[in-house]
């Protein structure tokens, strides 16, 4: 019954097809209260639809998935998700699109500046709040995301290749950004990606997923002294083994 | 800087060769109603237009009011209808499947076309009001339906993910995301609508309007008189257009490109 307690995400049996094309198949898996998961797959797996159902946006086809003991649904459970491409309102202000969520919410009281406030600190923006979308950087576009998913304290915390469109440097820091929200704010978190370094030095789990439909390959729980480095042997070999793992299902294509 | 002295410069220069061509054109044209109708001769009317009048004592400040608020009525008409049915045909393709077959014939009956029937079956000031209408609805409503069906999928899907209603999807995603195709529908319309105006006023019984005065100025050979109202529709036809783009311009500086 302890161990239930810190299930914050609980997959069971799920399967997923749209029509006749069968896109995941029965997969299970749980999620433990402030874990950091990375899912990696072959492209266009269908790791998108998985994370859309995890978010309440899709429903699996058959199975079960439960945050924090219920089905999701956006509509009374706050969820964080950070989108693969650009996702911000152009016509707001980072500190507008920061607040957006909380407006959604109908948590625009006075409360809401200071948590406003707090988040641009987090991500690092103070300065940057009057400046519209088109005005700033991938990454700062990608911070302001981050903050925005943040900003309404959600249970879960989904990305979907968040970084997948910077540049190397950019993507660098902000992954130690993130590492270090992670630590601060304890937040659970599924992070898709299909790039294995980057899953290996976020998460505290990996999981391979096969190519479509889409089975659990392997779980890979990463145990690496903190701050991890990328050029240890030990991140090395974790790396290879996922990059092996992944190979072995893109040959199959 | 320097590159807005060469813009100043260019465009004097281009402005001076109009002037010459038109000066010269008046002076080696056979006819002889042209003869009093060059530059200067132009000028001197319009100011004499702004000052005493035309023939009948109407002022060019009365022609011009009384087409402005033509053209502003109808084209508020326009919006108000346009706009809204445009959203609801943006988010419901099946309305808009619907009244295809109604708009479109319609869409490409140029406005002048329905003049000789807004005069039998209109009077007065409701006839521009209808008319102008009409030429500043398509393009409108076209516009916000543009805009409506272009929104990103990934914003809805923000909205969503925050547990947005239906209601809110629309106003906070939709129609600020299509606001700038509506406002260029909007300047596009009105500009449609001053066309329609003039043509309008040359046919319609009433005294006043540009269109009437230079038509009515036509009818004298008072050459210098037309030229000097064509002056007047081209300038406001030019401050409204522009007043548009500031303002879109201002409004919309979150766009990275503001066509023209």
């Amino acid at each position: 019954m302890n161990e239930n307690v810190n299930v914050k995400v609980s997959i069971k049996n799920v399967s997923k097809a749209f029509s006749k094309l069968q896109v995941i198949d029965n997969i299970s898996f749980d999620v433990v209260e402030g874990q950091f998961v990375c899912i990696v797959g072959p492209s266009g797996c269908g790791k998108t639809t998985f994370l859309k159902m995890v978010a309440g946006l899709e429903a699996p086809s058959s199975g079960s998935i439960l945050v924090d003991g219920f089905p999701p649904n956006p509509k009374n459970r706050n969820i964080g998700f950070v989108f693969q491409e650009e996702s911000l309102l152009p016509w707001r202000n980072v500190y507008e699109n920061i607040r957006f969520g909380l407006e959604i919410r109908s948590n625009k009281n006075r409360k809401s500046d200071s948590i406003i406030e707090e988040m641009i600190k987090l991500v690092g923006l103070n300065g940057f709040e009057k400046y519209y979308p088109n005005q700033i950087s991938g990454g700062m576009n990608k911070r302001v995301a981050i903050a925005r998913a943040l900003a309404v304290d959600p249970s879960i915390l989904l990305m979907d290749e968040p970084f997948g469109d910077l540049d190397a440097q950019t993507r660098w820091i902000m992954h130690k950004e993130l590492k270090s929200i992670h630590e601060k704010l304890k937040k659970t978190i599924i992070f898709v990606t299909h790039n294995v370094e980057e899953a290996v030095y976020l998460g505290d789990l990996v999981l391979v997923f096969s190519k479509r439909p889409i089975k659990i390959r392997e779980v890979i729980p990463i145990e690496l002294s903190e701050p991890r480095d990328k050029l240890s042997e030990q991140f090395i070999k974790y790396r290879e083994m996922a990059i092996g793992l992944l190979r072995e299902e893109l040959v199959g294509i | 800087m320097a590159h807005r002295y060469r813009t100043l410069l260019l465009g004097t220069i281009t402005f001076s060769i109009f002037l010459l061509i038109w000066q010269l054109v008046i002076m080696f044209s056979p006819t002889v109603f042209l003869k009093d109708a060059g530059p200067i001769d132009s000028i001197l009317a319009l100011v004499k237009l702004a000052t005493k009048g035309d023939v009948e004592g109407i002022s060019l400040f009365d022609h011009t009011v009384a087409s402005v608020l033509r053209v502003l009525a109808g084209f508020s008409a326009a919006c108000l209808t346009a706009i809204p049915l445009g959203i609801l045909m943006g988010l419901r393709s099946e309305i808009y499947e619907g009244a295809k077959p109604v708009l479109e014939p319609l869409r490409f009956i140029p406005p002048i076309a329905w003049i000789p029937l807004a005069i039998l079956l209109l009077l007065g000031f409701s006839r521009y009001v209808f008319l102008i209408w009409l030429g500043a609805f398509f393009p409108i409503l076209v516009n916000t339906i543009v805009g409506i069906k272009a929104v990103k999928p990934t914003l809805i899907e923000v909205a969503k993910v925050f547990g947005a209603k239906k209601r809110q999807i629309v106003s906070k995603i939709v129609v600020p995301s299509s606001l700038p195709e509506v406002v260029a529908g909007m300047r596009i319309g009105l500009g449609i609508g001053w066309m329609c105006i003039v043509a309008a006023e040359m046919i319609a019984p009433e005294v006043t309007g540009l269109g009437k005065l230079i038509l009515k100025s036509a009818q004298l050979f008072q050459i210098d008189v037309v030229i000097a109202g064509m002056i007047v529709i081209g300038i406001l036809g030019l401050i409204m257009n522009e007043t548009f783009l500031i303002f879109e311009r201002r409004m919309f500086k979150w766009r990275r490109e503001i066509r023209v």
